[in-house]
């Protein structure tokens, strides 16, 4: 991986705990990340991994337990909530699995919403608005409301109003999470031709197959990064591509303990790499060498 | 914040508005109660206060009254006001020998009693249980503008001594005949012919407890003859010769009637701007009063919007979360939903003002009162009702701008 000298996002040892006392939960466990600009980062990882927790920390909306956060250089990880307001306004475009546009305005005002906010004049957030409509390709849906939309113009919709302020950070969290094949496919494309235009995209999924858009995967489980794998555009992610091949081969003991069928394609390398960094995953990581070892007996 | 956010904002509340509006309009109930009451007691304050100036320009300022000195009080009672006059309501009384007093004093120019007979007034239709017989003299018609609708007023040249003059209502009453000039009014079984008709008089004549709309008025003489001498006087208007010693004279006048009555001040004399005084003092006050007690309805109907923008902003907390994820700061929450707020008391207070402007004309029709709604009055109302919004508007909207984003986006809608 070629490293320049500013990277856009550089999270060290965040964690994220939720709740107090005997109810606490570690959400992120000291979180290493570092995003360069123009890369397309695919986020896997079973459910309560802290996928969505860390996609919600990189984009301002939940601020870190500890540990530092420097957002195109400069730290964010403590900020008045009105700073951080803005820092989302102009740099960070958010898609979410649920289109959540806002059900009172049409399509058109709710693209132009990002812009309002920022004090643009009507005529020149209607025109913004309207353009991005038609790059996304939904310009005949612009005087619809959310309601009269199907679920893939609905995230086009999403999308349009994540990038009309032309944000340098895209964010989306299951984009393709309500959508059919072919509409997850046009998301898909829909964030590459964004990604192609200069933009750092990271994304959230759980279908293997669209890591094949991505150039960089990164792999979570239990708040904590397991496996960062860099792959060519096209090509599914060697991880994701165990756990779609693999055949599942999980035991009652295994679903007794809650561990996910994708624990069983870990490759070793990645989990020696992190065990070394990372000693509070060696539980993890113990889990996983005595199920191999189970596996190679049978 | 930028004028193009304000006016997005401003859209969005009057959609908001109009996308809960049976919820709104109950809402806002309690706010167009207290503006339609505090601008109708307003109205009939100021236009009590019109009438009382019109009835002293009417009198003229140059005139003095004569009254019991307890009737200061009794007309100056809040009853007054609604026009529920006793038609006999006076604890003391004018003499005759006061009157001879007056009349004897220089510099007096005019001498005009209003006495009252207590005796029934009988026309065709039996009894007129309203009337109420009224001596005086001739001038009183010019003193309060009183108009005829037909025929002429009191005269001392006329021929006729027994004849009566009718207010309209009791025109209209006793006679089934439209124009009854020239019938016979049984008063204690003496024959009196109308000789004039009154045209209707709107105002309230507040410085006499004499509704002349009602009245059977005669020559004082007569009334005197009618009551053996002893009908009350219950007011005696005097004209004076020269204006400018208005003050000397009255002092005068004072210590004359003093004298009369045994150095006891049983009739009080007063300049005319004098005696309403006391009266628009009370009715100040009143209005005040009863203005208060309204503006009360106004608080409740503050909580009422406080309550309902709570609930605005429970039910919206993910739209708080979208807004505030897409860049939404602090403060452009908060004046969305104080805007929000505002927008819903002040179309409280729109409602409000239309429906006091319907009391008031509802009051012009009924009663003799003219309510006065200045425009004082209806943008001061307009202004409390929006400052209403942003007092009660501002907790709910520090609640929902205060909302950590996170949190909010997860809220279930």
């Amino acid at each position: 991986m070629l490293y320049v000298s500013m990277p856009l996002i550089n999270l060290e040892d965040v964690s994220k705990v939720f709740g107090f006392g005997d109810a606490t939960s570690l959400a992120l466990d000291s979180i290493n990340l570092i995003v360069q600009k123009g890369e397309f980062v695919a986020f896997m990882g079973p459910s309560g991994s802290g996928k969505s927790t860390l996609m919600n920390m990189i984009g301002l909306l939940d601020k870190p337990s500890h540990g530092s956060y420097l957002l195109d250089g400069k730290s964010v990880a403590r900020l008045r909530p009105n700073q951080s307001a803005k820092i989302r306004r102009d740099t960070i475009g958010f898609i979410f699995q649920s289109s959540n546009l806002l059900s009172r305005l049409n399509v058109l005002d709710n693209v132009a919403l990002p812009l309002a906010y920022r004090g643009f004049s009507i005529s020149k957030r209607t025109k913004l608005a309207s353009d991005m409509l038609n790059r996304v390709g939904i310009s005949h849906r612009e005087y619809f409301f959310p309601s009269q939309l199907s679920g893939g113009q609905l995230q086009c919709a999403a999308i349009a109003r994540a990038l009309v302020n032309n944000p340098k950070l895209i964010i989306a969290d299951e984009p393709t999470g309500n959508l059919d094949s072919i509409g997850s496919r046009l998301i898909m494309e829909l964030l590459t031709e964004i990604h192609k235009m200069g933009n750092t995209v990271l994304f959230v999924t759980h279908n293997p197959e669209l890591t094949r858009y991505a150039n960089r995967v990164v792999y979570m489980h239990d708040g904590a990064i397991i496996h960062d794998e860099t792959t060519p555009y096209g090509r599914v992610a060697k991880i994701a591509r165990r756990s779609m091949y693999t055949i599942p081969d999980k035991t009652d003991e295994d679903d007794y303990a809650g561990v996910s069928i994708l624990m069983h394609a870990f490759p070793d390398m990645s989990l020696s790499d992190k065990s070394s960094k990372e000693p509070d995953h060696k539980k993890n990581m113990k889990k996983t060498k005595s199920q191999r070892k189970r596996r190679s007996k049978k | 914040m930028r004028p193009t956010v304000l006016i997005g904002q401003l859209k969005t509340g009057v959609e908001v508005l109009f996308s809960t509006k049976w919820r709104n309009l109950w809402t806002v109930l309690g706010i167009i109660i207290g503006v339609s009451s505090v601008i109708v007691v307003i109205a009939i304050g100021e236009g009590i206060k019109q009438q009382i100036n019109q009835q002293i320009d009417i009198i003229g300022r140059n005139n003095l009254v004569v009254q019991p000195a307890i009737v200061n009080n009794t007309t100056a009672s809040p009853m007054a006001i609604f026009n529920t006059f006793d038609h006999v309501s006076l604890s003391g009384s004018l003499t005759v020998s006061d009157m001879q007093v007056i009349q004897k004093t220089s510099g007096v120019d005019q001498t005009i009693p209003l006495s009252i007979v207590r005796e029934k007034a009988i026309g065709n239709n039996g009894v007129y249980k309203n009337g109420v017989v009224v001596g005086s003299m001739p001038g009183l018609e010019k003193l309060l503008n009183l108009s005829m609708a037909y025929g002429n007023f009191l005269s001392s040249h006329s021929q006729i001594q027994n004849s009566v003059i009718l207010g309209q209502t009791a025109a209209t009453k006793m006679f089934n005949e439209d124009v009854p000039l020239g019938s016979t009014v049984y008063i204690n079984n003496q024959p009196f012919i109308v000789e004039g008709i009154l045209n209707p008089i709107t105002n309230i004549p507040l410085s006499q407890p004499v509704n002349f709309n009602d009245a059977l008025l005669i020559n004082y003489n007569q009334a005197q003859i009618l009551a053996n001498n002893s009908a009350t006087i219950y007011e005696i208007f005097v004209g004076v010769s020269q204006p400018k010693q208005l003050i000397q004279i009255k002092n005068l006048l004072q210590h004359n009637l003093n004298v009369v009555n045994g150095d006891q001040k049983i009739a009080s004399v007063s300049l005319v701007t004098q005696t309403s005084a006391n009266s628009k003092q009370i009715l100040d006050l009143l209005t005040k009063l009863i203005a208060g007690v309204a503006a009360i309805s106004l608080l409740v109907g503050g909580v009422g919007i406080m309550n309902v923008m709570l609930v605005s902003v429970a039910e919206r907390t993910h739209e708080i979360g979208i807004r505030k994820a897409i860049g939404a700061t602090d403060r452009q929450i908060l004046v969305q939903f104080i805007m929000e707020a505002s927008i819903l008391s002040f179309a409280g207070g729109i409602l409000g003002i239309l429906l006091a402007y319907i009391i008031t004309e509802g009051i012009v029709l009924a009663t003799s009162i003219k309510p006065v709604v200045t425009w004082q009055v209806v943008l001061a109302a307009s202004l409390i009702s929006i400052l209403i919004g942003i007092i009660f508007g501002s907790i709910p909207a520090f609640k929902a701008a205060r909302k950590i984003p996170i949190d909010a986006l997860r809220a279930i809608t």
